[in-house]
């Protein structure tokens, strides 16, 4: 909602600059979004009066005019054909700037020029390129024409919120501005004559449907004589960003904008029976727009129409069948109140919003029809000298009256936590024209508060202490810090989290986020069979892009493309995680099923390269280590990775990860294919879980363990093996007959290759021992170790390596 | 008594001589050298027993003997004396010459981040559970009841225009704000209640600068008896201060929105310009950051709380419209796009 400066000072007296008002809007509640100066693209251009023209004496194409600007007289060439003696015109001086060129004394064929005539076009005032401006006989002569037509101006845009529509008319600002400044509303006053004419013999209006319209007001207006709007009208628009059209359309907008009413002006002609039956719109019914766009209607569109058709979507738009022209007689203006959810519902499924279905949408006040109609009506006879006919047609079943609603003093300030005065509460609820009575009630002191129509948002005590509170400031709330007994806190699972996060990124996993949203083709590049469960996937029913449709059930295919991006951007080393919520539905449950999941993905080098160390590309194992150290952090035992069979992931370098007999998730290297479906050159190696599970099984309590002050006694064991068998094999054989005394078993090397035979491979690894009895002797610690041995050659085959 | 002769004394103080010097010569630590004074001249040391001793030969020699063990201490005194600074010497010299260059690159311990996202989350979290606040969390595809209906949006509200949302079933959003998780709090739990709520939430806005179809929100409640405006105001004080630095001022500007009444848009100093004014804050000197006010009564009685005798503020906050500004961050596409450059900085 825009607004001139000079045009609220028309409405309301005060005393503010443009700046001083607009923070007074800020602080008690009207959004000023931008303040902005409109100048003119032009300057020193005065109103002036054509006394003589001559033609030019060496030229037969230029006249030579004589024009009196108040003060002097001027002689100016000028060439345009549509002028004449007595016309009043804009006079550019010597010194006058016009878009930005500054007008100097000029010789044309002999003859000086002491000044420039000006065409709209060059002062933006219209289109017309040929021809002068001619202004009409109000303008004073010698005015400056930029302060003439108030161009220069600070045009304020609020941001109105959506319970407040009485402020989107310029009266519902001005009383804003009245009770904030304690100031007076000047309302303009309306005096017009009526014809003999009476409107109830030319036209008949039924309103079929009264929940859809509460109220319908109309007059008719004849004898029109279409005139181009007055340049005030024109420059009031284009600075509150309206396109003028004609002087009807432009006078209706202008009503809207001023009173917050919206409007509509039918051809009246052109309305069948000269019957207006307001209804709802039969279902097949169309209505072609005064946008030019067919559109088709149903049974919850209320519609305008005269005795056959549509002629207009009530609040929302006319048709192009009734819409006035330039060759327009008559018309009937109709200023009526529709109900807002049906206003809501009609422009959202038609996709067709504008100022009046915005403005009826948020709850009109009934009772404004009829200041607008008449306002409007006003208007056009004033300008076009035509015929209004005597009377109003006003449709009106269930009149609403102003209500009641009581505040208690205390109760405001208790919600507040300021001490207001009593008087300064009345005070406030006066300058805003409520109507404020003491009373008493059960020996409680009230404030009996009378409600007027416009204000259709204040309903209850609680809308009366917010208007107490806006105006009364709040700045001069005071800040107390509220004394509470609550405990306070992260529960353990929420610190878990933030724990496990912290583990992560400390073995240099960078933390990720991508959107929760993923598409289909997903799943095609993950390879996924067209029955896996993933693709059971919560859909969105109106998605925003065509690249997230889905709710997503795997965190993979995020990490895939977050390494993609910073593949492609020349990143070599990259490991990045993400702990986000899975969706999927659940049966038998209206909501989805919504499990935080951990996925953390690792490509390329380890570490970048270095003088000093070896370049490691990541593998496996790496994701491995970060997986144990989440299950130390956590204080998990019984981890178990098996092999795992799935599309996305390499059928020999992969797992299962379990805890106990539950699955948590699955590691591995992703499989070449899809490594290749989401164009990435290297291995990628990821891994899933589900960090409910985690967090169920994570131990909550550990107690400490004595320290053993014995010193340790660590043999190397190197031994010889099949191919074949697993590490798992060799440390639960190791462990078990180690016992335990066996404190730390370290595996430290494998190697292929002379002099091991082929399909074998060396094992070696370390152990340490400590007995909490005592010192173990050598003997003791040998007798562990032949075990050892034994039982891994009886059970395993393994021979000891020299 | 076993007497020893006046001779094999000189004898013995001129082999002590003639040992310690060598042993001091070969000497190169100066450990070693320790030793060998201990030796000689210690308190147990060979020369200190014989001075020591003197009053077991004839009073006429003691002078002689005393004389010249006392000058063969000193002589060994003086020759340990000068080995001793030369190996330190020599020492230094030694450890000068082991150089490296200390401007080559560290060796890489790896160390990764959490995302900045998390960061502030964590960071703005802290700040309110030092206030005695819990953190709740809830679904985030929602039901409409908690969504809108609950927190006085119902289905033709003129506010259900301002918000665009994503939707799984007609009934069934994606959750526009984390206020629905404040709702299903209330519902099971006794008052008072003082808790934020972070978390993703949708919108149906396109991917821009400035606005994303899921961001990060963190709201805030507080229900008790008596709790007024003035608490909503200090509260958002204190966060402020916590967050942009000691001194940081805010303001609360009257707003509309549907859960609260009386309601509060809240402004900081333009951390840019520090309030004088730039074209960040549109040369206000402030720049909006979240919305607040009086939880609406209409809210509690729906919860089957007494709005008469309870009351409370709601705040909410955008997560990446705080980091943005407080890491003068100007695009929010970043947030979700994890180029390692960026989430490198933070
Ligand atoms: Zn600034």
């Amino acid at each position: 909602m825009k607004v001139p400066y000079k045009w609220l000072k028309k409405y309301v007296d005060f005393d503010l600059s443009s700046q001083e008002l607009a923070d007074k809007f800020n602080v008690t509640g009207t959004r000023v979004e931008t303040l902005t100066f409109r100048k003119s693209t032009f300057s020193d251009v005065l109103v002036g009066k054509i006394l003589k023209i001559e033609p030019h004496p060496k030229s037969e194409e230029l006249f030579l005019c004589e024009l009196d600007i108040g003060k002097e007289n001027l002689s100016i060439i000028c060439g345009a054909h549509n002028i004449n003696e007595g016309d009043i015109v804009p006079v550019a001086i010597l010194g006058a700037k016009i878009k930005n060129i500054t007008l100097i004394e000029k010789e044309i064929k002999g003859v000086i020029s002491e000044g420039m005539l000006c065409s709209p076009m060059e002062l933006d005032l219209g289109e017309e390129e040929a021809g002068i401006l001619i202004l009409d006989k109000t303008f004073e002569i010698g005015r400056d024409l930029a302060e003439a037509l108030e161009i220069n101006d600070h045009i304020y845009d609020f941001e109105i919120t959506p319970i407040r529509p009485d402020c989107l008319g310029l009266i519902g600002i001005a009383r804003e501005v009245a009770a904030f400044s304690n100031s007076s509303l000047k309302i303009p006053e309306i005096t017009f004559k009526e014809t003999y004419i009476k409107i109830d013999d030319i036209v008949q209006v039924i309103v079929e449907d009264r929940e859809l319209c509460p109220r319908y007001s109309a007059r008719v207006v004849e004898n029109i004589k279409m005139r181009k709007t007055p340049l005030w009208l024109q420059v009031l628009l284009k600075s509150i960003g309206i396109r003028p059209i004609n002087y009807l359309a432009d006078i209706s907008n202008f009503v809207m904008w001023e009173t917050g009413q919206p409007l509509h002006v039918f051809d009246f002609e052109k309305i069948g029976g000269k019957k207006v039956i307001v209804r709802r719109a039969r279902e097949g019914e169309k209505i072609l727009n005064l946008d030019g766009k067919l559109r088709d209607l149903d049974s919850s569109m209320l519609v305008i129409a005269d005795e056959k058709d549509p002629i207009a979507i009530a609040g929302v738009m006319g048709g192009l069948d009734s819409e006035v022209t330039s060759s327009t007689k008559s018309i009937l203006i109709e200023s009526a109140n529709f109900n807002q959810a049906n206003i809501m519902r009609t422009s959202k499924k038609l996709k067709l919003r504008n100022e009046a279905s915005n403005r009826f949408e948020k709850g009109l006040d009934p009772n404004s029809t009829i200041f607008a109609l008449e306002r409007c009506a006003q208007l056009i006879t004033n300008y076009m000298n035509a015929d209004i006919i005597s009377g109003v047609i006003d449709v009106y079943h269930s009149p609403v009256f102003t209500w009641n609603v009581k505040l208690r003093p205390g109760r405001a300030n208790k919600i507040t936590g300021v001490n207001i005065s009593k008087k300064k509460m009345k005070d406030i609820l006066s300058s805003l024209e409520l109507e404020v009575k003491e009373v008493k009630e059960d020996n409680e002191e009230l404030i009996n508060v009378g409600i007027p129509t416009f204000r259709m948002d204040l309903r209850k005590e609680i809308d009366l202490i917010e208007e107490i509170a806006r105006l009364y400031n709040y700045d001069n709330i005071p800040s107390i810090l509220p004394i509470h007994s609550q405990k306070g806190g992260l529960s353990r699972r929420q610190n878990l989290i933030r724990n496990i996060k912290e583990t992560i990124t400390s073995q240099g996993f960078y933390e990720v986020w991508n959107f929760a949203f993923d598409h289909p083709n997903n799943f095609d590049l993950l390879c996924l069979s067209e029955k896996d469960s993933l693709r059971n996937v919560i859909k969105l029913q109106n998605p925003i892009s065509k690249e997230h449709t889905i709710m997503r059930t795997t965190l993979i295919s995020g990490l895939l493309n977050s390494i993609s991006t910073n593949m492609m951007k020349g990143e070599t080393s990259i490991q990045i995680f993400e702990i986000a919520k899975v969706f999927r539905p659940k049966e038998d449950q209206l909501l989805p099923e919504e499990p935080l999941y951990l996925g953390v993905a690792a490509c390329g080098l380890i570490k970048h390269t270095h003088w000093l160390e070896k370049v490691e590309e990541v593998d496996f194992y790496l994701l491995k280590g970060l997986l144990e150290k989440i299950c130390e952090l956590l204080y998990i035992k019984d981890l178990k990775l098996l092999t795992l069979s799935h599309p996305s992931f390499h059928p020999g370098k992969s797992a299962r990860i379990l805890i106990g007999r539950r699955e948590l998730g699955k590691l591995g290297q992703i499989h070449p294919d899809v490594q290749n479906n989401f164009q990435i050159d290297l291995p990628v190696f990821i891994m899933e879980l589900d960090c409910n599970i985690l967090i169920e099984e994570s131990q909550k309590q550990v107690y400490f363990k004595e320290i053993i002050k014995h010193p340790k006694s660590t043999i190397d064991l190197s031994i010889v093996i099949d191919e074949d068998v697993s590490w798992s094999q060799i440390s639960d054989i190791v462990k078990e007959v180690g016992g335990t005394g066996l404190e730390e078993l370290r595996l430290f090397d494998i190697y292929r290759g002379s002099p091991i035979e082929k399909d074998k491979k060396s094992v070696a690894f370390k152990l340490s021992f400590r007995d909490p009895e005592g010192t173990l002797t050598d003997r003791e610690v040998n007798m562990i170790r032949n075990k050892i041995v034994k039982n891994l050659k009886e059970k395993l085959n393994a021979k000891l390596r020299e | 008594m076993n007497e020893k002769s006046f001779e094999s004394y000189l004898k013995d103080i001129e082999k002590y001589l003639k040992n310690s010097s060598i042993e001091v010569e070969k000497a190169s630590m100066i450990e070693k050298l320790e030793e060998i004074y201990h030796y000689y001249l210690g308190r147990k040391g060979n020369i200190t027993h014989i001075l020591r001793s003197l009053s077991s030969i004839p009073e006429d020699k003691r002078p002689i003997i005393g004389k010249i063990a006392n000058e063969a201490s000193e002589q060994i005194g003086k020759i340990i004396n000068e080995k001793r600074d030369y190996l330190k010497e020599k020492r230094i010299e030694e450890i000068l010459e082991e150089k490296i260059d200390v401007t080559l690159p560290g060796r890489q311990l790896k160390l990764g981040k959490l995302h900045l996202l998390t960061k502030t989350i964590n960071e703005i979290t802290n700040i309110f559970i030092g206030m005695g606040y819990i953190v709740v969390e809830g679904p985030e595809v929602e039901l409409d009841y908690y969504n809108f209906e609950a927190l006085n949006i119902p289905p033709d509200h003129p506010a259900r225009t301002l918000q665009d949302t994503l939707f799984i079933t007609d009934r069934m959003p994606l959750r526009t704000h984390t206020s629905p998780v404040q709702v299903r709090y209330m519902e099971k739990h006794k008052l008072p209640i003082y808790l934020i709520s972070p978390g993703r939430v949708y919108r149906r806005d396109n991917i821009d600068s400035t606005h994303s179809s899921m961001f990060t929100q963190i709201e805030g409640l507080a229900v008790d008896k008596d709790i007024s405006m003035a608490h909503l105001k200090a509260t958002l004080e204190v966060f402020a201060e916590k967050v942009f630095g000691e001194g940081t001022k805010i303001r609360l500007l009257p707003g509309y929105f549907p859960y609260t009444e009386p309601s509060a848009e809240v402004l900081v100093q333009c951390q840019e310009c520090m309030g004088k004014g730039c074209s960040v804050c549109k040369r206000s000197g402030w720049i909006e950051i979240l919305g607040s006010g009086m939880v609406h009564p209409h809210i509690l009685e729906n919860i089957g709380i007494d709005s008469e005798e309870f009351t409370g503020f709601a705040f909410g906050m955008g997560v990446e419209r705080i980091a943005m500004l407080k890491y003068k961050i100007n695009d929010m596409r970043l947030f979700f796009e994890n180029d390692l450059r960026f989430l490198r900085q933070f």
